[in-house]
């Protein structure tokens, strides 16, 4: 079940570093865990993970810019947003 | 999918015809060297995709695209941008363009874009993407704040901000919503003070960029 992040104002992770890869990104933690797959949608979304931007206008922003139904949208993003958390690179 | 290609240079056009034509499914039908002969081809060869570069002359690629849109609901488009400048990319997807490749990130990427744009969906280089989310999400918020001081303004402030905007100055603000001059100036102050800005040249700037010069009511 997709988590309702809205209000959420996800923050990276201390000490992640991110390696492009020509599909996306390779997210490296710092406790030196085996890296993880970022397709590139994942990627833009961590770094919109300021602390500032909420996950509501990530969804917001996703949804003018690739012409999608909000509800699919807000799904894809919390789904990728909670993944993320769940994995640690995003707080 | 046909493909019409669009660009000013011969050179250029030539060049990538011979660089995608029969690649991932290409079939190019036209390269042409302005919006008028491509509007004609993708019409005339009923072509599934036009690539163009962005600065296709005279009006530029946006306002193909806008075209191509209105016209050819069958048709996509792919603009070939010069360089990486996410305001450059989120013109030409706002125009109606339903990707944007850089020509920087060469062939494959090209070739990728086309390819998913052809399918139905838009096509962003990977590498602008956060970019271009972030310049999308500032946008609203200077949209959303915008509104929000607008709607502080009494009407007779808003008629005042839309004057403005239009170049009308106090006695003439005062003329036109038949008042007098102090009022007028009054009503002035109280839409700089409301908006947070100094000087009635960024009232109007504010006015002009967030499409706030109409009266209500349709009062001219």
């Amino acid at each position: 079940m997709t988590a309702d992040l809205t209000q959420a104002r996800p923050v990276r992770a201390e000490g992640v570093t991110v390696e492009r890869t020509p599909g996306g990104a390779l997210a490296h933690r710092a406790g030196g865990e085996a890296a993880v797959a970022l397709n590139p949608t994942a990627l833009a979304l961590w770094e919109l993970c300021d602390g500032q931007t909420t996950a509501e206008e990530m969804v917001l922003a996703v949804c003018a810019l690739f012409d999608v139904d909000e509800p699919r949208a807000r799904g894809e993003v919390f789904d990728a947003l909670t993944e993320m958390r769940t994995v640690g690179l995003v707080a | 999918v046909r493909v019409v290609i669009a660009d000013a240079r011969p050179l250029a056009r030539a060049a990538l015809r011979l660089a995608v034509d029969g690649r991932s499914g290409i079939s190019v039908v036209a390269d042409v060297g302005d919006a008028e002969s491509c509007l004609k081809a993708c019409r005339d060869a009923a072509a599934g995709l036009a690539v163009v570069a962005a600065d296709l002359g005279p009006d530029g690629a946006g306002h193909l695209c806008a075209r191509v849109r209105e016209e050819l609901p069958d048709t996509r488009t792919l603009v070939v941008a010069d360089g990486p400048a996410v305001d450059r990319v989120l013109e030409l997807l706002e125009a109606g363009a339903d990707g944007v490749t850089v020509a920087d990130d060469g062939l494959d990427a090209l070739l990728d874009a086309a390819s998913v744009v052809a399918d139905g969906h838009t096509y962003i280089p990977v590498h602008l993407l956060g970019t271009v989310l972030h310049s999308l999400i500032d946008r609203r918020r200077s949209d959303e704040e915008a509104q929000r001081r607008y709607r502080e303004l009494s009407a007779r402030e808003r008629e005042t901000l839309a004057l403005l905007g239009r170049g009308y100055d106090a006695a003439g603000i005062a003329s036109h919503l038949v008042i007098s001059p102090q009022t007028s100036r009054t009503h002035i102050q109280n839409v700089l003070r409301k908006l947070g800005v100094h000087t009635r040249v960024e009232a109007a700037a504010f006015a002009i960029d967030n499409g706030f010069c109409d009266l209500e009511g349709g009062a001219a």
